[in-house]
């Protein structure tokens, strides 16, 4: 499949997009918690998606266009529509993401 | 074969001992564990604990744990409860019961949905609780 290479506006210049991927685009809410939450002092953060987006590639988006809590992303996991998902699994527009940060219940 | 999650603001309640209804004759050994707050947090004294839950998720997670513990083993019933909000210094905020017919899987079963719990379960606590 045909590729554009950095081009870097939503997810920053290590992405390499599926041409039909670039198009059309969407932003998305992602809650946050717990140490995310505290950090960023707010329960929820705005990314800008391209259609198509994965898991993997709006953790990159969070961490480029939140870089306050990266650390906390990459040590975290997404949730999507109250599940773990792998890192393939493509998010849509209206789907409910969460970052689920190193827990501590119990 | 039951679950049953409960999420709970403050602290949770004493466990009322009792084994009968559907499984009365069957259980042959109830694991109860509490989680209570210690003073101790790292190298302070603490008045409380808070805790925090992506609650939905929280509660879906905590009963997936609880059905795969009973597929895995062979459990009668596993009944869990968690706080959110504000929970005081030797106060509960996390019980598991068990029932089995006989005491080793229960036990096994404490053990290991415990450290999933750490891993799995959208639940925060911070120091406070405020």
């Amino acid at each position: 499949m045909a590729e554009i290479a950095g081009r870097d506006y939503y997810h920053g210049t290590r992405i390499r997009y599926d041409v039909g991927m670039c198009e059309p685009a969407f932003e998305i809410d992602i809650l946050l918690f717990g140490p995310a939450a505290m950090t960023a002092g707010c329960s929820s953060v705005r990314v800008a998606c391209g259609v198509g987006s994965t898991c993997d590639l709006v953790r990159e988006a969070l961490c480029v266009q939140h870089g306050e809590i990266a650390s906390i992303v990459k040590a975290g996991r997404l949730a999507v529509n109250g599940g773990y998902v792998e890192g393939g699994t493509v998010i849509s527009a209206g789907d409910e993401v969460a970052l689920v940060s190193l827990v501590s219940g119990g | 074969m039951s679950v049953s999650v409960t999420i709970v603001e403050g602290p949770l309640g004493p466990h009322s001992v009792g084994v009968g209804g559907a499984y009365a004759g069957a259980v042959g050994a109830e694991v109860v564990f509490d989680g209570i707050v210690r003073r101790r947090e790292g190298e302070a004294d603490i008045e409380a604990l808070g805790y925090e839950a992506y609650r939905p998720m929280a509660e879906n997670e905590l009963a997936r744990l609880a059905q795969l513990m009973i597929d895995t083993h062979g459990l009668i019933a596993v009944d869990v409860w968690h706080s959110v909000g504000r929970v005081p210094v030797d106060a509960v905020s996390f019980r598991l019961v068990i029932r089995s017919a006989h005491r080793n899987e229960a036990l096994v079963a404490m053990g290991e949905f415990i450290d999933a719990l750490k891993v799995d379960v959208p639940l925060w606590k911070k120091v406070g609780g405020d």
